[in-house]
């Protein structure tokens, strides 16, 4: 048992004082004279109306009753049609997204948010307030809190995460913490469209507090960079959603020193778009492009990219087993099956699953080698033994059964074996290599199958200096051992941002730009950028919507009044207390 | 008990009082109060012509002598008063002193009545008994004395006013009530208008205890009238107070007036006076005693 008001208990000096005023209070006297003549003349004045006798010889009766009838009357919680929902529950729900950054006049949409909200709490000192902030996974920062300065500290605490609102996850939030008490729900964001409520949720007000007016953008729409045989090249794509002209320059700068490597101007009509191309960029592993121009919304004036191997097409070899290309299906990638003609003309911008030995010497991304072409298998038996290698952290094999194997290469690096007969190699380029066809093992019928096949995938693509790409705060599992230093996470200045125990955890950072991976002592580029709807900044009129489902009209709170007429029940207590004094005890 | 209530000392300074009247009616018997007609005693009236019829006793020879007419002299006639005490018995005499009070009064009036030779009567009563005492002479001073102070606590029931008649014996001189008059007006009227044909010279002497007088009770008292039993409860105030002073002068007012009207005489004495001062003064001045 808890109790939210225990300030409150100074009241107890109420019943206390009454209690004590029991205990000191006169006795009747009672006196023997020789004649009530005149006393009761003196009372007789006051008896006069038969209504007033009846009620000063019940009165008693009346007070009780008449008390009794008010704590009725209390219970049936009374209240006054009142403008906001006055349940003592305010709940601010945040945009936070980058689009909160751009600029109206003098603040940003997320400072003049932080304004209304601290407006509004002062307003309603002592009420709960609860704080949510919007994104893929929206978090409380305040549940319930009525301390004000808890509520302007953790308001001016608020900051941007530059990930996308997806404010419909936020409302089903709040739908769970108000769903029994309901609630005045104030959302602030760009603009929320009104059709979201459409199953609103009875006793939970809403306000949305949109951006009202047009802001001045200009965003980079895309940026898109790839290595060429001697070069790099890039394709800019610029947008104009503001209704003048707008006119600037756009650099692009080597993304992880910052130097100046070419600059365009531009100019784009209005609501208009403009490519702009680059070349003879170097060969660089991340670029950074920046827009100067004259704009509301500067977040999006810049952008950033981390070049390397992202493909998501693999071709698997059409010779091989068809659950082997079923398991990269499941595992979301493109997956196409080719001839070995296919497969070379593929080479450098697909992943090869192939059973051909040749392909280890050709083209310069790695290969996942599933057989051998150009050997014979021979008879097995045992357990599969793996080594402390990535590839195994999610997939384990030791019940996989595996009938024959092919001949091991030589020198190559041998991951896991049975009998002590290499199972799987990795080769130096990085080509992974399993030593047996899948038709002779049950291996598919093992969960650990495709979850093998997505280790490979990931630690194929890994042998570049690239960690990926990924959306502010973007939850991703990246494939790295289990040593005992986990992951860091480093800005290009070598500032220190984050570490994670183990890549399943990995959280991308929340600003745009490029960041170091640390990983066991190898170090990726990895970039963040804002994702495409975040680059504009939308705008709309407030609004407000009531409690009824099907009413989207404004609908009155309630202002519960119970509480007044605690006093006249006060009142007639004492007045009761007066009367009994008087009247004595009924003999 | 009984030296306290009427000390000797008291009766002592009571001897020069006599109680006065202008009533006509006396008794029969040899007293020591002068009557309007002529009488027996020695002092000497005047002289009157004699006419046949006169007893031939009464002329007076010396005069006959000198003046050759026959004069009748006559002597001034001195007869007893029958004076009549009736003491309220109710139960509100009994509270605050004022039962001991009008004994002291009702033996006081008997002893300046006995001392001047007259016929004192004296009557009360209690639910279970009349009290009725009558002597003549100042002998009895003593007896008298004893008779009223061995009364007990006043129990009787019922208005004093109704019973009066009842116990007042005929052909009185004077006839003192002694009682603290809170009653009803109309009940007094009744009283009053009857009483003319009993007796020619009646007093009445209304008994006020000091906190009648001046209510002192504080917070919230319940009152008990100790004759009906009703009661009255009362939150002491300024005001009530005020109120109810002015109730009982008003009904004081009212009695006094009523008696006026049917010739009754009346007056106040206040237990706080004492005994002593109420006959000196009080009643001197009021023409009473002398």
């Amino acid at each position: 048992m808890g109790f939210d008001q225990i300030s409150n208990a100074w009241t107890a000096i109420f019943p206390l004082a009454v209690l004590l005023y029991y205990f000191f209070r006169k006795k009747y006297v009672t006196t023997t004279i020789s004649s009530t003549l005149f006393w009761e003349r003196s009372m007789r004045e006051t008896k006069v109306s038969p209504y007033l006798k009846n009620l000063q010889r019940n009165a008693l009766f009346y007070l009780q009753m008449a008390a009794l009838l008010l704590l009725l009357f209390i219970l049936l919680r009374p209240y006054l049609p009142k403008d906001t929902v006055a349940d003592g529950h305010t709940i601010f729900v945040v945009d936070s997204s980058a689009s909160m950054a751009a600029y109206d006049g003098e603040l940003s949409l997320l400072e003049k948010s932080k304004g209304k909200m601290r407006e509004i709490a002062k307003e309603r000192a002592g009420e709960s307030i609860s704080i949510i902030t919007t994104g893929k996974e929206p978090s409380l920062l305040l549940r319930e809190e009525s301390d004000e300065r808890v509520i302007m500290a953790s308001i001016d605490g608020l900051d941007l995460n530059y990930e996308h609102e997806h404010l419909g996850r936020s409302l089903d939030f709040v739908k769970s913490i108000a769903s029994q008490a309901g609630a005045d729900v104030h959302i602030f964001t760009d603009y929320f469209d009104r059709s979201a409520f459409i199953d609103s949720e009875s006793g939970i007000s809403w306000t949305v507090h949109n951006n009202e007016q047009l802001l001045n953008n200009v965003a980079i729409g895309k940026f898109g960079a790839i290595h060429i045989a001697d070069g790099t090249e890039a394709i800019v794509k610029l947008l104009n959603q503001s209704i003048q002209e707008q006119s600037g320059t756009v650099s692009v700068h080597n993304g992880l020193t910052g130097d100046k490597l070419a600059e365009q101007e531009f100019s784009i009509d209005q609501e208009g778009e403009a490519l702009l191309s680059f070349k003879d960029l170097p060969k660089l592993p991340a670029f950074h492009l920046h827009m100067e121009v004259e704009d509301d919304y500067k977040v999006d004036n810049d952008a950033f990219i981390v070049i390397g191997n992202e493909s998501s097409e693999v071709i698997v070899d059409n010779q091989l087993h068809e659950l082997v290309k079923r398991a990269f299906e499941a595992i979301g990638l493109t997956v196409s099956s080719g001839s070995v003609n296919e497969m070379t003309s593929a080479l450098n911008h697909a992943m090869i699953v192939t059973n051909e030995t040749s392909f280890l010497e050709e083209g310069s991304e790695p290969i996942l080698l599933i057989g051998r072409n150009d050997s014979t298998t021979e008879p097995v038996s045992g357990v599969v033994e793996t080594t402390n290698d990535a590839l195994f952290t999610i997939a384990s094999m030791h019940d996989v059964y595996i009938s024959a194997l092919y001949p091991a290469f030589d020198g190559f690096s041998t991951l896991a074996t049975i009998d002590g007969k290499p199972f799987i190699q990795r080769s130096p380029r990085g080509d992974i290599i399993i030593l047996t066809d899948i038709g002779l093992t049950d291996w598919p019928l093992h969960p650990s199958f495709p979850l093998f096949i997505w280790s490979s995938v990931e630690m194929l693509r890994s042998g570049s200096e690239i960690a990926g790409t990924f959306t502010p705060n973007e939850r991703k599992a990246l494939l790295t051992g289990s040593g005992p230093e986990g992951i860091e996470i480093f800005t290009v200045d070598d500032k220190y941002i984050a570490s994670y125990e183990a890549g399943g955890n990995f959280v991308a950072p929340s600003k745009p730009g490029i960041y170091k991976l640390l990983d066991r002592g190898v170090e990726k580029y990895l970039s963040v950028q804002l994702e495409p709807i975040e680059k504009s900044v939308a705008y709309g009129p407030g609004y407000r919507l009531g409690a009824g489902p099907l009413n989207e009209a404004e609908q009155e709170g309630k202002q519960m009044i119970g509480w007044l007429f605690l006093l006249p029940v006060l009142l007639l207590l004492v007045i009761e207390w007066e009367v009994q004094r008087r009247r004595g005890y009924p003999n | 008990m009984s030296g306290e209530l009427f000390p000797d000392r008291l009766s002592k300074r009571l001897g020069a009082l006599s109680i006065v009247t202008r009533a006509r009616r006396l008794g029969h018997h040899k007293g020591t109060h002068r009557s309007s007609k002529t009488g027996t005693s020695l002092d000497f009236s005047d002289f009157r012509e004699y006419h046949p019829g006169d007893d031939l006793r009464h002329i007076d020879w010396n005069v006959f002598a000198r003046t050759d007419k026959p004069f009748i002299k006559q002597f001034l006639d001195e007869q007893e008063m029958r004076v009549h005490i009736l003491l309220d018995s109710t139960k509100s005499m009994g509270i605050d002193g004022k039962w001991d009070f009008a004994r002291q009064l009702a033996i006081g009036l008997g002893h300046i009545a006995l001392k001047s030779g007259d016929t004192v009567s004296f009557s009360t009563w209690s639910p279970s008994q009349n009290y009725f005492f009558r002597k003549k002479g100042a002998l009895h001073r003593s007896s008298f004395s004893k008779y009223v102070e061995q009364l007990q606590e006043p129990v009787s029931e019922g208005e004093f006013a109704d019973q009066v008649l009842k116990h007042v014996p005929k052909a009185m001189t004077v006839l003192f009530i002694i009682t603290d008059g809170l009653e009803q007006l109309d009940k007094w009227e009744r009283l009053f208008r009857r009483m003319p044909g009993i007796c020619k010279d009646i007093r009445i002497l209304t008994i006020h205890s000091p906190i009648e007088e001046i209510p002192t009770y504080d917070g919230d008292v319940r009152f008990v009238d100790v004759e009906s039993g009703s009661v009255v409860e009362v939150s002491i105030s300024q005001r009530i107070v005020k109120d109810y002073k002015e109730k009982k002068m008003q009904h004081e007012a009212a009695l006094m007036v009523l008696a006026k009207k049917y010739g009754i005489q009346l007056l106040r004495a206040e237990v706080s006076d004492g005994a002593m001062d109420s006959f000196t003064k009080k009643m001197r001045h009021a023409g009473w005693l002398r």
